[in-house]
């Protein structure tokens, strides 16, 4: 068979999928896009020169290959990352064989489904713009591929696209609204397509990073009812490490633990709501002291499903796309003011044996010295504060004993070291201790009244138990780094470094911008990625169809789908109604119609010259108008350089017949 | 299967025919007699949508959903263009060119609606016509052929006109059963020294001289219906324009083809024997006129009096289960 699609049709489906494909290249292998990319150039030449495509044998062989190389790579072909690897090793293998529609309907609808992996990668507003560009260049190179062998007359498929999009969208809108969302899967997602984006590591080991990067991300928002809490009070908890080994800080599984503490709420409770990026992690950031969640928010907060002893949150299930929760904290509360179970504090000050042996000795130094914990803490914040201790994001790699070469050698390094050497020399000393990580800080967005925390803004700090006071907060880095909690963020003076973000510190008009644009976003993600089950509710409440459920939403659903084919329809005709031509084609109706009226009709058959022939030789009196008549309006309708004296000319003449034309009816 | 298959064709067939009756002359195709179906490609469509649709709700993203409700309405759209690409189409018969036997019979259609309709399919049985185009303003021509096996009158039952604009994923189309007749001419016998064609009486050529040495005498323009063998192709190919050789001597008396004067044999051969002498005097430029029992056609010459006595062969003495002629779907 010859090559039955031409160039440019094969240019652009192949256009089309590679645009739908450059979205994933930063997580495909790089063998997948060189040999997509290869199967791309070589068709394209292919088609240029004629050459014949790779027999059967080869093509089937190439696509196990195919597919074993990705099972092999990903170790399975389910879940997005093997998926979308597979999808786009198939259009590769396609495109060798592609000659017929069907091929093309292959490539393009392989081409929709890139479209659709993309999103589920990211959601944000540009990925959804090019997303759509895709879609429309595939939609175009579809209503290219269809059009029927010979078709005459060029379509432009661009405008094709735009218009079946756009006529489409009204209808889109009503079934984002109305189609019902699902609580739950289908299908597991697998574990290994979790991305972990997000800042916060499940342990801390700060001896083993020589170099922190800060990404200027948001990690998440927060509305608070009322006025936020000052800076210096935003300390967004996310995990409590307590297994320490050495050298890394771990969650204990015992911190699985549902006991519910003892919680004395004292001041007054915030309530806020969190909007959180996707971390693909089950913890949830909650501001300080988690004391439960407001009563009317509380349909929102039943996909919270764990609060745990040590008051950090977790998920059902990763987090993967943007999660909305509402909360209420205390920034007073005590907890476990009373007792601290006997378990827990033996896990609490627990330190491996035989390590860090100048740390322990300096604690026990300073344990003699001080009168209580709270004058403790103080030695200890004194030391870092008078001791040549710095801050910075390229610390010095740490040895065997990290904490004592940190505090006594390096004497460099970021919160986490703080953090770290803190609670070893807490729990040296007697003390309680654990290691908190989470966000501190928070800029606030004046245009959309939230606080945006960004994951440039982790943190760890540690808590201490004291007896009668319960867990208390103390953030060691402040003492060597007081603008780290108080100016919210890092600045490039203090750390000497550059630290991201700090030519928006320097020109505020382009801190103003970056505020107006994450405004945008965030409403973008709140209303349109965030858009649930509740805000479905909320909608069909306002729509008088609240409370019935399901059948409400089938009850929108269908008036949309009327309303929408009602209007479709209308439109349809009005845009493919009979057009009435214009003065020449109503001039010639009007003597058209005269001679029908006086017994000769024009036959279906007939042009316009041989029926005015037949009308001359009925009417000799007016032959000679006629035949003008007739040569004018062929000149005027298919000769395309018609002069306007022509047209004049004609119009004149059809007023001169039609009065004409009526005495020769009557002699009939 | 396929047997399964074609008694369905009937049936259905058989039921728009009596649902839409016979259709003469111009036809308006409304809404009601338009069909749509999805095609493969509109099925494979809505498994993709539909496979989308799964993914979107199982990973609760919303944008995702977005895209699939997107391309779920743009095909919800192309569903309602497509149907509507046919509604208001008017379906006029513009004439048959009839074929000898054992060619095929053409029926051609005036297209016009108004307003552009891209990639109209005008098809009859197993015959499909090229996509056309109605312009917005004016007609498109659409032929299609039908086979025929001998002569007399060939019909055509039902036309089929369908489109699946704008992107293939359905089909649209309607049935028109124009009941049109088309002509079909008997095929000429072979060329037959023992059979030549009758002469006119010697000497009433004008100057006596034998047949096919008259002289050249001048160039003329070509008109539509000269035959080709006269053409003066040596001067065209010269890159001149189409000229005809006259020659003196052609402005014979007319020759009488007569049925008493053909070789005897069956009705067929003799009326494919007449075919033949007149398919040839047509093409030799000559003035000839037919004669049969019964009927007769004035002298005359060129491709009208050709095809008037073609046409009287057509039908002569034609049996009467044959002159209603073969059906075509």
């Amino acid at each position: 068979m010859r090559l039955a699609v031409g160039l440019a049709r094969l240019a652009a489906t192949i256009a089309a999928l590679a645009l739908a494909l450059a979205p994933h290249l930063s997580h495909l292998p790089p063998w997948v896009s060189g040999t997509v990319a290869a199967a791309m150039a070589w068709r394209l030449a292919a088609e240029r020169r004629g050459w014949a495509l790779p027999p059967r044998a080869l093509r089937y062989g190439a696509a196990l290959a195919g597919t074993l190389a990705v099972l092999a790579g990903y170790r399975t072909l389910n879940g997005l990352d093997a998926g979308t690897a597979l999808l786009a090793v198939m259009a590769g293998l396609k495109l060798l064989e592609t000659r017929a529609p069907r091929d093309h309907a292959v490539l393009i609808f392989i081409g929709y489904f890139l479209g659709l992996a993309a999103l589920l990668y990211e959601q944000s507003l540009a990925r959804l713009a090019w997303v759509l560009l895709v879609t429309w260049l595939l939609t175009a190179a579809l209503a290219r591929v269809h059009r029927p062998s010979g078709a005459d007359a060029p379509v432009q498929p661009f405008r094709l696209a735009t218009r079946l999009l756009a006529l489409g969208l009204p209808l889109a809108l009503v079934m984002f609204l109305f189609v019902p969302r699902i609580e739950g899967r289908f299908w597991a997602i697998p574990a290994s397509e979790q991305h972990s984006s997000s800042g916060i590591d499940e342990q801390m080991s700060p001896g083993d990073v020589a170099e922190l990067g800060l990404s200027d991300d948001p990690a998440f928002r927060a509305w608070f009812d009322g006025p936020a809490p000052p800076s210096e009070l935003r300390y967004w908890r996310v995990l409590v490490l307590e297994d320490f080994d050495g050298r890394t800080w771990r969650r204990t599984m015992s911190a699985l633990d549902l006991r519910a503490p003892q919680i004395e709420a004292a001041g007054p409770a915030l309530d806020y709501r969190i909007a959180l990026e996707p971390t693909g992690r089950a913890w949830l950031p909650g501001l300080d002291t988690v004391v439960g969640w407001p009563e009317e928010l509380a349909m929102r907060a039943r996909s919270l499903q764990l609060v745990y002893m040590d008051r950090t949150l977790s998920e059902r299930r990763r987090v993967t796309s943007p999660l909305s929760y509402s909360l209420r904290s205390s920034v007073a509360a005590r907890v476990s003011p009373e007792l601290l179970p006997p378990d827990l504090e033996r896990r609490d000050l627990a330190l491996p044996a035989g390590r860090d042996p100048r740390t322990r000795a300096l604690a026990a130094t300073l344990r003699e010295g001080a009168r209580d914990a709270r004058e403790l803490v103080a030695r200890v914040l004194e030391r870092f504060r008078t001791e040549p201790f710095s801050y910075t994001l390229s610390p010095p790699r740490l040895g065997a004993d990290p904490v004592d070469e940190f505090l006594f050698r390096t004497r460099a390094g970021f919160c986490e070291h703080y953090a770290s050497a803190f609670a070893v020399l807490m729990r040296a000393a007697g003390v309680p201790a654990r290691v908190v990580i989470g966000y501190q800080g928070g800029e606030l967005n004046r245009y959309g009244g939230y606080l945006l925390v960004r994951q440039s803004s982790a943190h760890a700090w540690n808590e201490i138990w004291l007896a009668g006071e319960g867990w208390v907060r103390v953030d060691p880095t402040a003492a060597v780094a007081p603008e780290r909690v108080h100016g919210g963020r890092l600045t490039r003076e203090l750390a000497g470094e550059v630290a991201p973000g700090f030519l928006f510190e320097r020109y505020a008009w382009l801190a103003e911008l970056r505020a107006g644009w994450d405004a945008v976003r965030t409403a973008w993600t709140e209303r349109v990625v965030g858009f649930d089950p509740a805000l479905q509710a909320r909608l069909l409440d306002a729509l008088g169809l609240g409370g019935r459920g399901w059948q409400g939403l089938a009850f929108a659903l269908a008036a949309g789908f009327a309303l929408g084919a009602a209007v479709l329809t209308a439109w349809l005709a009005w845009e493919l109604r009979p057009r009435r031509g214009d003065s020449v084609d109503a001039a010639w109706a009007r003597v058209c119609a005269r001679l029908a009226r006086a017994g000769l009709p024009r036959a279906a058959h007939e042009g316009p010259l041989d029926y005015m022939r037949r009308a001359c030789a009925a009417a000799p009196a007016s032959a000679g108008l006629l035949a003008d008549f007739a040569d004018l309006y062929v000149a005027l309708r298919y000769y395309p350089g018609a002069r306007p004296a022509a047209r004049a000319r004609f119009l004149a003449l059809a007023r001169t017949l039609v009065p004409r034309l009526s005495p020769y009816a009557g002699r009939r | 299967m396929r047997l399964w298959r074609q008694r369905l064709g009937a049936r259905i067939a058989a039921w728009s025919r009596r649902r839409h009756g016979a259709d003469h002359g111009t036809v308006t195709i409304t809404r009601r007699r338009v069909y749509i179906l999805p095609t493969r490609l509109g099925l494979a469509y809505a498994a993709m949508l539909f496979a989308m649709l799964l993914g979107g709700l199982n990973y609760g993203n919303n944008l995702a959903l977005a895209l699939t409700f997107l391309l779920a309405a743009a095909g919800w759209v192309a569903m309602h263009e497509c149907h509507r690409n046919l509604v208001g189409v008017t379906v006029a018969p513009a004439g048959t060119r009839p074929p000898f036997a054992g060619d095929q019979a053409e029926f051609a259609f005036n297209l016009a609606a108004g307003s552009a309709r891209p990639d109209l399919v005008v098809a009859s049985g197993e015959d499909r016509a090229r996509a056309l185009t109605v312009p917005a303003r004016g007609t498109a021509t659409a032929s299609v052929r039908v086979p025929t096996a001998r002569r007399g009158r060939v019909q055509l039952a039902r036309l089929r006109i369908e489109s699946s604009f704008p992107l293939g994923l359905f089909t649209a189309w309607t049935w028109i059963h124009p009941e049109l007749d088309c002509l079909v001419y008997p095929r000429p016998a072979p060329r037959d020294r023992r059979a030549p064609p009758p002469q006119t009486e010697p000497g009433v050529a004008r100057d006596g001289r034998a047949r096919g040495e008259e002289d050249f005498a001048a160039l003329r323009g070509f008109r539509p219906g000269d035959p080709p063998r006269r053409i003066a192709w040596k001067a065209y190919a010269r890159g001149g324009e189409l000229v005809v050789k006259q020659f003196v001597g052609a402005a014979h008396a007319p020759v009488t083809f007569d049925w008493a004067s053909t070789p005897g044999g069956d009705v067929e051969s003799r009326v494919a024997r007449l075919a033949r002498w007149i398919v040839d005097a047509e093409e030799r430029g000559d003035r000839y006129a037919l004669l049969l029992p019964g009927e007769r056609v004035p002298p005359g010459a060129g491709i009208a009096q050709r095809n008037a006595c073609l046409a009287k062969l057509a039908t002569f003495r034609l049996p009467a289960a044959a002159a209603g002629g073969g059906r075509a779907a």
